[in-house]
């Protein structure tokens, strides 16, 4: 068994034991306590003095005790009841009258002696009390054989009566007394309070989240409902305020039958748009008849009230079928309000109906808050479902979304790796350009060379230097610790140097930079410096020059490289030993390795010195990964 | 003016013969002996007859920074180059942490090895860009370290020559822009060298604490 079939289980016993217990109390007792089925009544007009009639009025009427007086003027009027039973035994204790159904207060004497008032109906006042009351009747009062009842009841409606009274030993009657009055009035009074609380938290949920209708549906019904059970528990009413309290009375009782069959319709996925505007309508005649009529609509309650019952047993009917045919458990709880309710006012239409047959009390609004519990229950389900629905898609969403981020954490890695690699692997292939292109060519021309045997010691010494020369540029360039070029170019100065100054070849070193380092690709790096380095060779190959000078300028977003000798120019030039004259091979691999790195080279050659310059833009940031 | 006594430890015939070569030509130099392995090396510095010892460290039979070692132990006057082929790598620093003073390049022109060897004689020691940069980042990653590591030895000027070197300027210019002397930026060079030497035998001293050898 599921905790929601065993909560459904248990709020069924409980809907279950509320009329058994009312019923067992009736029964009670019954040899002893005696009902006065029998009365004499007597109307009069009402009057400010209470004078208890003269027995011997010839209109004294014998009547059964539960039958009604009509009252069809519906002005204010006093019935007199008259009963009379036996006390056979002497008395040891007091005895007490139960009257059931004293809805309009009044007065109690015993052999002529008032014994007790409840506040009644007046010119100024309407009672309504929906409740029992008990007379205590002392020993002292008592006589043994016929004792005689008489009861004062001032009202305006137009049915006058007072129930079956009962009279017998006070600890018999005592008992009967508190049970009806805990049915009719505590719990009234509980439910009022229950139906109130509800109603405003089920109408804040509304109020917060409009789509919810069927809150606000549910929460306007036991509203109509708190308010209709105030009439159960307000029981000396200004007349000023009679009319529009009964107006009040009938909206509420209407509404909320019209309203709770809508919710448990729409609860069930029904909506019928004109049979719910036209049940409204129908609804709003009792208040509007009030209005109109005032007490008179009294009348036409009775059917008006039929028509309501008969709505709710369609209501009723329909849910019952629905489960029958759905048979789930939301179907089945969708049944019990609708039928709860239809049975309830159905009693109560009959009571009210055919009062003088019965005694029974009103139970509509002791089924109320069974109604709440169970549309509770049913609120509550729904809830929990939603609310087990909603965390079951958050998980789902939070798996959906790790695994997106794992799986984008991954492609992300791959791509990254596949980027490192691919950049190692150019970066690779760079290099083994370069030596293919450099070291290579120049080895095997000298190998060649060597091999025709056209090739001094000096000229095999001399090629084989610049090879070497060349591997360190690579190897400076390439230094794993630092891609700083600035760095590179002082330890290429340091390496020249020496050789220049066994020339005899002046240098003027000189770097303006405002920044340490400058960071540059390893394969520009090496561009610079190869091109350096060759301006250098050329001047102390060719150029019979006396000073050079270096000039090394970095701005944000430049580099800047001037050469400057003062040597004799390209023109002139004429190698020591008959090199190729260095228009050649060395200047347009300067150039192509220029233009290769986006710099500028302008090489300036006069008669007096030769001057180059290399500018290079300068990319804000080191790209790592740039092609 | 007494020739400057030149020994060669190398075991490159090629080289050693080439080295010889030049020390012989040159009318400053004097070779005073020769020695191809780390063997035959002992035995020569035993007879220590050099001023200026040339090591190259890839001998057969030894790695030279041990020979190294013991003649900067048993020798002070005299002073050791060490051979290198670009004057860039880890050996030389290892060297100069052994108590070489000076490298030369094996690819070195006659002049340049004989200017080398008199620079060093004359109490001068050579360091290129290269060198100064790691000797630099050498204590620099050793001075934040807590302990029995000694913090950077280096005084400021030592560390301001330093840098200055590894942007490829000459003593000399050193010297302009330090508002020093050029026998002043020398004699810092020197001291570096000796605070390498003196701090990598600390650093030897405080691993062999932590190996257990000492007590």
């Amino acid at each position: 068994m599921t905790p929601r079939a065993l909560l459904l289980a248990l709020t069924l016993l409980l809907c279950s034991g509320w009329p058994a217990a009312g019923a067992q109390t009736a029964s009670t007792h019954h040899d002893t306590v005696e009902t006065l089925r029998n009365a004499r009544v007597l109307v009069e007009p009402y009057q400010d003095t209470l004078t208890p009639p003269d027995p011997t009025n010839p209109q004294w009427r014998d009547t059964p005790t539960a039958e009604r007086q009509l009252n069809p003027s519906l002005q204010l009027m006093r019935v007199w009841f008259a009963f009379q039973f036996q006390v056979h035994d002497p008395v040891d204790q007091p005895w007490a009258l139960l009257l059931t159904r004293l809805y309009s207060g009044g007065t109690v004497f015993l052999n002529g002696l008032p014994v007790g008032e409840v506040a009644s109906s007046s010119p100024v006042a309407q009672a309504n009390w929906l409740r029992p009351h008990q007379f205590t009747l002392a020993i002292t009062g008592l006589r043994q054989g016929t004792n005689t009842l008489l009861v004062a009841v001032p009202s305006r409606y137009g049915q006058i009566g007072i129930g079956l009274p009962s009279v017998g030993p006070q600890d018999l009657i005592q008992p009967l007394y508190e049970r009806r009055h805990f049915w009719e009035y505590t719990v009234a009074l509980v439910s009022v309070w229950l139906l109130m609380v509800a109603a405003f938290c089920l109408l804040a949920i509304w109020l917060w989240r409009r789509q919810e209708v069927l809150y606000g549906l549910f929460g306007l019904a036991i509203l109509a409902w708190g308010i209709r059970t105030i009439h159960h528990v307000w029981t000396v009413i200004p007349l000023s305020l009679w009319v529009a309290w009964r107006t009040v009375y009938y909206a509420a009782t209407g509404f909320g039958v019209v309203l709770l069959c809508m919710f448990v319709l729409r609860a069930g996925g029904l909506r019928w748009r004109w049979a719910e505007r036209l049940t409204l309508a129908y609804a709003a005649i009792g208040p509007l008849a009030t209005l109109l009529l005032g007490g008179r609509f009294e009348f036409w309650e009775v059917p008006w009230y039929a028509g309501a019952i008969a709505l709710i047993g369609i209501t009723a009917v329909i849910t019952w079928y629905r489960a029958a045919t759905r048979r789930t458990t939301r179907a089945l709880a969708l049944t019990l309000p609708a039928s709860t309710v239809f049975i309830a006012f159905l009693h109560d239409y009959i009571v009210k109906a055919n009062a003088g047959a019965l005694d029974h009390m009103y139970i509509a609004h002791a089924v109320a808050p069974m109604v709440v519990l169970i549309m509770c229950l049913v609120m509550l389900v729904r809830f929990v479902q939603s609310l087990n629905r909603v965390e079951g898609i958050n998980h789902e969403l939070e798996q959906r979304v790790r695994a997106r981020e794992a799986e984008l954490h991954a492609n992300h890695e791959s791509l990254l790796r596949m980027e490192l690699r691919q950049a190692s692997s150019a970066e690779r292939q760079r290099i083994m350009q370069d030596m293919h292109d450099g070291l290579g060519s120049q080895l095997l021309s000298s190998l060649a060379m060597v091999e025709r045997g056209g090739a001094g010691q000096h000229e095999v010494a001399q090629v084989l230097r610049e090879c070497i020369d060349d591997m360190r540029l690579v190897l400076d360039a390439l230094s794993p610790d630092d891609c700083d070029l600035l760095s590179a170019l002082g330890t290429l100065r340091y390496r020249m140097a020496p050789r220049l100054a066994a020339a005899g070849i002046a240098l003027e070193w000189q770097i303006d930079s405002a920044q340490d380092s400058l960071e540059l690709e390893p394969r520009h790096a090496l561009a610079v410096l190869r091109i350096v380095q060759e301006g250098i060779a050329n001047v102390f190959k060719h150029s019979r020059a006396t000073r050079l000078s270096v000039h090394i300028a970095t701005t944000a977003d430049a580099l800047r490289i001037d050469l400057q000798d003062n040597g004799c120019g390209f023109a002139q030039s004429r190698t020591r030993s008959g090199d190729i004259p260095p228009s050649g091979h060395g200047l347009t691999h300067m150039r192509r390795r220029a233009a290769a790195m986006g710099a500028e080279l302008d090489i300036a050659s006069a008669t007096d010195g030769t001057r180059i310059s290399l500018r290079k833009p300068l990319v804000l940031g080191y790209p790592l990964l740039a092609g | 003016m007494s020739r400057i006594k030149v020994a060669i430890v190398e075991d490159d015939a090629e080289f050693r013969q080439r080295f010889a070569r030049i020390v012989q030509d040159s009318e400053q130099l004097e070779l005073v002996g020769t020695a191809d392995t780390a063997r035959t090396g002992y035995a020569l510095i035993e007879r220590k007859l050099a001023d200026i010892y040339l090591v190259d460290l890839g001998l057969p039979d030894e790695n030279g920074i041990n020979l190294i070692r013991r003649i900067a132990a048993s020798q002070p006057n005299a002073a050791v180059m060490v051979v290198t082929v670009f004057g860039d790598d880890d050996h030389v620093v290892r060297s100069i942490q052994a108590g070489a003073t000076g490298y030369l390049l094996k690819d070195a022109l006659p002049e340049e090895m004989v200017g080398c060897i008199r620079a060093l004689y004359e109490g001068g020691s050579p360091v290129s860009p290269v060198i100064a940069r790691r000797v630099l980042s050498l204590f620099r990653s050793t001075a934040p370290a807590p302990g029995p590591s000694a913090p950077n030895p280096l005084t400021q000027r030592e560390t301001e020559v330093l840098t200055l070197v590894a942007k490829g300027l000459s003593f000399a210019e050193i010297g302009a822009s330090l508002e020093i002397s050029q026998f002043t930026v020398i004699a810092h060079v020197r001291k570096i060298y000796q605070k390498l030497a003196v701090h990598s035998r600390g650093e030897a001293v405080f691993e062999a604490r932590q190996m257990g050898l000492l007590r």
